[in-house]
């Protein structure tokens, strides 16, 4: 790794994040409160001089870009977001304890959704907008964004972009990778500028549609409202808000394809069938269990089991109603849909639908060698087969996705949390869903967790957004090489 | 510019690199392991399939490709995805045919032939391209054109060569004057106007390979002496048959004793020897070290870096190497072997050659002096109702036209009208070169009214 090429290539991505900080300031400045403008403002020019001091470092680098130096730059950024995006909660006062606004910084970004305040409510319009403009940040992602803005980058860019944007099978959308960056953020920003326009023509206020739009098309999970979506109490809300947790929850690609017109791909898409299989099938199941609690109303358990079990499936984790309270098979198949998350290509986090797809069709394959060795078997997903290698690199990615959950349950059960609260805490974390189970239910938040835990959990909630290799790989001494 | 690439081998990852600085590549192949070196390596779009197919090629959105290049290692396949593709709607296509058999012309580049806009041939390039090294060995300088089919050559004459105190003009051959301008005392000259030609000057040729080898060693009054071929594939047969036409004693060297046999049937004015080249008892049995030149051109790289090395070691004055992976050349370069090329390297300047672009394709400066020989395209001047003859140009009266670079030749006659797709080349001072071409973005200007 060339640290001058990291440092050049984080400076130019913190000045944009820097540049995206005037949003809550102007808020700030709007509505007159002192300390939160001195937060904002002292946030956006911290981060510009370290971005300064960052471009300094870099300043001979040279123009190429290796896998390494990408890798290390999305690291290093992921890292950078996290203390300057947590910087304005400790200066403003909403949250004091610093790790606990990393924490809530980091959940931000990689559109968790997990939170460690406690009064919602009463929080500055600023920082509401903050949280949920990290979220929209973060979805498509800041380094996704600068390869969008920045000037070529050749293929530079494509490291940088593959490292933020792993995937298990990825396709370009267009020949060149800004591109195909350029294409994703306007698909991005053309469905957030609807979803509010929905939720504004619904009946909420324009800021709060603003907010909850980022935050859904993010599958983030912040809210403006300490009852989250629950708080309007307005089913056309609730259904908008679910449909397009739903939207964002599906590979982006697709719709850049239905733009050209090729909506066969939609239809044909495997991951996309599936994906809606276990979604349809799940959320029959809760709505049918949830029916003595909804006053035996069929339409009632629909939509609130629609909108709890997309919002665990897409990792988005707003609520309208706490899923805690399910009977135990309902919470039980909401704890296993976090692990699956959504599909690949869009803003959800999780193992991803097409992972968990082949996997499944990986063990009836080898059911099937045991049975008639002689057979020779492919892993077909539609047209097409996923090679050897590819199946081997889920098989791995999910090993490894279960190695991380176990240790840092673990952890956490040794810091005291009890076995449903550590386990449901770290794949809510590591999947990006925010809200878990018991402790860290809908209604509760993670600010009772140790310091320690918080830290940790962080580092589960970035491992998780860059798909656990991207993040692993700058641990490797093989990476700081130069 | 679009540009679909069928094949991600070395050739076409090439090709898509110096491409996709020009604008969007996607790169098509069946081979997965292909397409992940291409991914990994460039800012362009990777497709899995088949390019024959057309399912394939939809999906590739060929119909919006403005240039489909096939460069996959099959003569076939790519015959037939340049003439699917432009069934489909590409705007040009150009397929990469290595058989020499299939060509109906001499050159490396062939136009128009079963729906393709070009047909280019790795061997006949790199035959050009080893040959123009090898006349290098006698020259001052020797630069390409046309996509590597035309050289430009400078020879500075020596007190044996038999042209001293004879015209400039007496360098002929049986189709004219070979020469096309002397140099002396840094100042260009016109070949009309050097009625004796003295020690020290540069004679200047210009033309197809061959001719501007066959003019390079008639300046000196030089016998073409032996030059060692290793490998008998496709690219060894043809430098073998281009040395032995400029009457070289060519040594061609095989391994597989049914190749020599076939070598030996098909080229009778070429040794054929059935042995190892990078064994040094053959290499010492066969006088190695009489060749004035030895060239390596297996398939494998490190035998033809081995051969070349030895071949060095035993006092060969000059060795070549074929390097078929890119990023070997500095290696070769750094360990002493004289020159390199390789498939890519020649199909990739072809094809840039054959593609629309800026106004000069290639320039290169005469050593030596402030001269340089520059290609133009004549963009926006040729058109269906307004014709260009190459005396109407407006060339400075310090520079000199050498012809009209049509297809894989130079043509010389100045009342010749331009065609579509031809090229000028010229020569003349830097600071000239820049008015000429501003001049001709005048004229199309004023061509397009």
């Amino acid at each position: 790794m060339n640290l001058a090429v990291v440092a050049a290539t984080t400076a130019r991505i913190l000045m944009l994040v820097a540049t995206m900080m005037l949003a809550p300031l102007g808020f700030a400045i709007w509505d007159g409160q002192a300390r939160t403008i001195a937060a904002y403002a002292a946030a956006l020019v911290t981060t510009m001089l370290c971005s300064l001091v960052l471009g300094q470092l870099g300043k001979h680098a040279p123009k190429t870009l290796h896998r390494k130096d990408a890798l290390g730059s999305v690291a290093l950024t992921w890292l950078c977001l996290g203390l300057f995006g947590g910087l304005p909660f400790v200066v403003e006062g909403s949250i004091l304890n610093p790790a606990a606004a990393i924490f809530e910084a980091v959940s931000g970004f990689t559109t968790t959704g997990a939170t460690v305040v406690s009064d919602i409510d009463n929080l500055s319009r600023a920082t509401n907008f903050w949280r949920c403009q990290m979220h929209w940040i973060g979805g498509m992602g800041v380094v996704v964004l600068f390869v969008a803005v920045f000037p070529q980058l050749g293929v530079g860019a494509k490291h940088l972009f593959k490292s933020e944007v792993p995937g298990p099978i990825t396709e370009g959308l267009r020949p060149r990778i800004k591109q195909t960056a350029v294409a994703l953020w306007w698909i991005y920003g053309g469905l957030t500028a609807l979803e509010t326009l929905l939720l504004v023509l619904a009946g909420m206020p324009l800021f709060d549609a603003i907010c909850h739009a980022m935050s859904t098309l993010g599958t983030g999970g912040f809210s403006s409202k300490g009852a989250s979506i629950g708080a309007y109490q307005n089913p056309v809300v609730d259904w908008i808000v679910a449909v397009f947790m739903l939207i964002a929850g599906v590979n982006f690609g697709l719709y850049y394809g239905l733009i050209r017109g090729r909506w066969r791909d939609l239809v044909r898409n495997y991951e996309l069938r599936f994906y809606l299989a276990v979604n349809v099938a799940v959320i029959l199941i809760i709505g049918f269990l949830i029916m003595p609690t909804h006053a035996n109303q069929p339409l009632e358990s629909l939509r609130a089991a629609s909108f709890q079990t997309l919002a665990v499936t897409t990792t988005t984790g707003f609520m309208t109603e706490d899923f805690d309270t399910y009977p135990d098979v309902a919470r039980y198949l909401l704890f296993l849909c976090m692990f699956m998350g959504g599909c690949a290509g869009s803003t959800a986090g999780g193992i991803k639908a097409s992972r968990v797809f082949v996997l499944l069709r990986l063990a009836a394959s080898e059911v099937r060698t045991l049975l008639r060795p002689h057979d020779v078997t492919t892993i077909r997903l539609g047209t097409s087969t996923v090679p050897r290698a590819v199946a081997y690199a889920i098989l791995v990615f999910v090993v490894t996705y279960f190695l991380i959950f176990a240790v840092v349950s673990a952890c956490l059960v040794v810091m005291g949390l009890d076995l449903l609260t550590a386990m449901s805490a770290t794949v809510a974390c590591l999947s990006s869903v925010g809200p878990g189970l018991a402790g860290v239910g809908p209604t509760q938040n993670f600010m009772f967790i140790p310091e320690a835990g918080q830290l940790l959990l962080s580092f589960c909630m970035i491992a998780g957004r860059l798909e656990i290799f991207a993040l692993l790989a700058v641990f490797s001494p093989e990476c700081w090489r130069r | 510019m679009r540009t679909l690439i069928a094949g991600a081998g070395d050739v076409g990852r090439f090709i898509a690199e110096r491409l996709s600085q020009r604008g969007e590549v996607i790169i098509l192949d069946n081979d997965e392991h292909a397409l992940a070196r291409a991914e990994e390596q460039l800012d362009a779009l990777t497709l899995l399939g088949d390019a024959t197919h057309r399912a394939v090629l939809r999906r590739a959105e060929v119909h919006r490709a403005d240039v489909f290049v096939a460069v996959t290692r099959d003569d076939a396949t790519n015959l037939a995805a340049a003439a699917l593709a432009e069934s489909l709607g590409a705007d040009r296509t150009i397929a990469r045919v290595d058989d020499p058999g299939f060509y109906d012309v001499e050159s490396g580049i062939e136009r128009k032939v079963l729906g393709a806009d070009a047909l280019v041939c790795a061997s006949r390039l790199l035959g050009a391209e080893l040959l123009r090294r090898i006349i290098e060995t006698e020259a001052r300088f020797v630069a390409s054109f046309a996509g590597g089919e035309v050289q430009v050559a400078g020879v500075e004459v020596h007190d044996r060569s038999p042209l001293i105190g004879q015209p400039a003009a007496s360098l002929r051959d049986k189709e004219g004057g070979m020469a096309f301008g002397v140099i002396r005392n840094g100042v260009l000259e016109a070949v009309a106007e050097i009625h004796a030609v003295e020690v020290g000057d540069i004679l200047l040729s210009a033309g197809e390979t061959k001719r501007v080898g066959r003019a390079t060693w008639q300046i000196n009054g030089l016998k073409p002496g032996r030059i060692v071929v290793v490998g008998g594939g496709q690219n060894g047969r043809q430098l073998a048959a281009d040395l032995a036409e400029l009457e070289f004693d060519v040594r061609l060297v095989d391994t597989e004793r049914s190749v020599c046999e076939r070598l030996a049937r098909d080229l009778p004015r070429v040794s054929i020897l059935h042995g190892d080249g990078t064994q040094l008892s053959f290499l010492q049995s066969e006088r190695i070290e009489a060749a004035q030149a030895f060239v390596s051109v297996t398939r494998n790289d490190e035998i033809n870096l081995m051969a070349s090395l030895m071949a060095r070691q035993l006092g060969v004055p000059a060795a070549f190497a074929l390097a078929h992976r890119s990023g070997y050349a500095g290696v070769y370069d750094e360990l002493g072997i004289s020159g390199t090329t390789s498939s890519h390297e020649v199909l990739g300047r072809a094809v840039d050659w054959l593609l629309p672009g800026r106004r000069i394709v290639a320039r290169h400066r005469v050593p030596g002096t402030n001269y340089e020989a520059a290609e133009f395209r004549l963009t926006g001047l040729i058109g269906e109702r307004a014709s260009l003859r190459a005396r109407d140009l407006p060339v400075s009266v310090d520079s000199h036209r050498l012809g009209i670079v049509r297809g894989g030749d130079l043509v010389r006659d100045g009342a010749e009208t331009f065609r579509r797709g031809d090229h000028v080349l010229i020569v003349g001072p830097s600071e000239s070169l820049g008015r000429f071409e501003t001049a001709l973005d005048r004229l199309a200007r004023e061509r397009r009214g």
